[in-house]
């Protein structure tokens, strides 16, 4: 990946996930000096599971989660201090990844969904 | 209270028992009939989930209750587009008619109630309720629909069903 071109992906992935949740989510402004290898992980929800259900990313990394469930679903924190928003059948929205962000995080239409990433920082 | 949510449960298993002798079980209907029925069991929960959040103020009901209109309405649409991708329309019939009669004295008994007696019978009812359903879809319908979509959205509606099962029996227990 091109550090630009990534660059100017996290900035509007930014502003998708925001206009697709609805909601004010603290997101990193991921263009850092980490971007040239900045990387999109996709989560796929399906049958009321996020797969992989856990996974390493880096701050400047971006999570995309797709639904392809015919309900809708979430990606919530635990703790609340980010969400997605609804994510229907077929849709998809991502999470700019930030070091401090919170990693677990359910699903607040079906509380029983559970997920997780680890925040792998290099030195 | 175990007695009220089996007395439920058993209301609609009397009904399936019952509509042998007037000529059609489960089994017997055809893939349109099925989709009917399954179309109004997903509104008569939809129904009680508007009555819960008209009544109740305790957040993990209110919870619940949406995403039941929710689920409920996404699957209900994905029914409705099949159906008319097949050209099809849902069949009326005695099931559907019986399971829609239940449900108004259900919901006559429950619009009585208020506070925590509703939210305790509320959650009872959707546990009864998906329990029954459940078993309907699972053993007198999928091994029963012809159609291959109409199956495969079948089997993907009971994931979700089950899955409500699983919620609305964590909510009986957290309400005890
Ligand atoms: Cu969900």
């Amino acid at each position: 990946m091109i550090d630009k071109v990534s660059t100017r992906d996290a900035k509007k992935n930014t502003a998708a996930m925001i206009l697709a949740a609805g909601l004010g989510l603290a997101l990193a402004n991921a263009a850092t000096a980490a971007d040239v290898s900045a990387k999109t992980h996709i989560i796929e929800i399906s049958k009321f599971k996020f797969t992989p259900n856990s996974l390493q990313v880096r701050p400047g990394d971006t999570i995309k989660w797709v639904n392809r469930d015919i309900v809708p679903h979430t990606a919530t924190a635990k703790d609340k201090s980010w969400d997605s928003g609804t994510i229907v059948n077929g849709g998809s929205t991502r999470l700019a990844i930030k070091q401090d962000l919170r990693f677990s995080y359910y699903c607040r239409f079906h509380p029983k969904m559970l997920g997780q990433f680890e925040i792998v920082v290099q030195e | 209270m175990k007695i009220t949510s089996l007395l439920t449960a058993f209301g609609l298993v009397s009904l399936i028992m019952q509509t042998p002798a007037l000529g059609k079980t489960p089994a017997e209907l055809n893939d349109l009939q099925i989709a009917h029925v399954a179309y109004v069991a997903d509104n008569i929960d939809i129904k009680y989930a508007h009555l819960a959040l008209a009544l109740s103020d305790n957040q993990a009901i209110r919870e619940f209750a949406q995403t039941m209109i929710r689920d409920h309405t996404a699957v209900n649409d994905q029914a409705l587009a099949l159906l008319k991708k097949l050209g099809a329309q849902p069949q009326d019939n005695l099931l559907s008619q019986t399971l829609q009669q239940n449900s108004v004295g259900l919901i006559d008994e429950m619009s009585k109630l208020r506070g925590a007696a509703f939210d305790k019978r509320y959650a009872e009812n959707e546990l009864a309720y998906h329990k029954a359903v459940n078993k309907l879809v699972e053993f007198s319908f999928i091994p029963n629909i012809e159609n291959a979509e109409v199956k495969a959205l079948f089997k993907a509606g009971l994931a979700i069903f089950q899955v409500h099962e699983g919620h609305a029996n964590m909510m009986v227990k957290s309400l005890r």
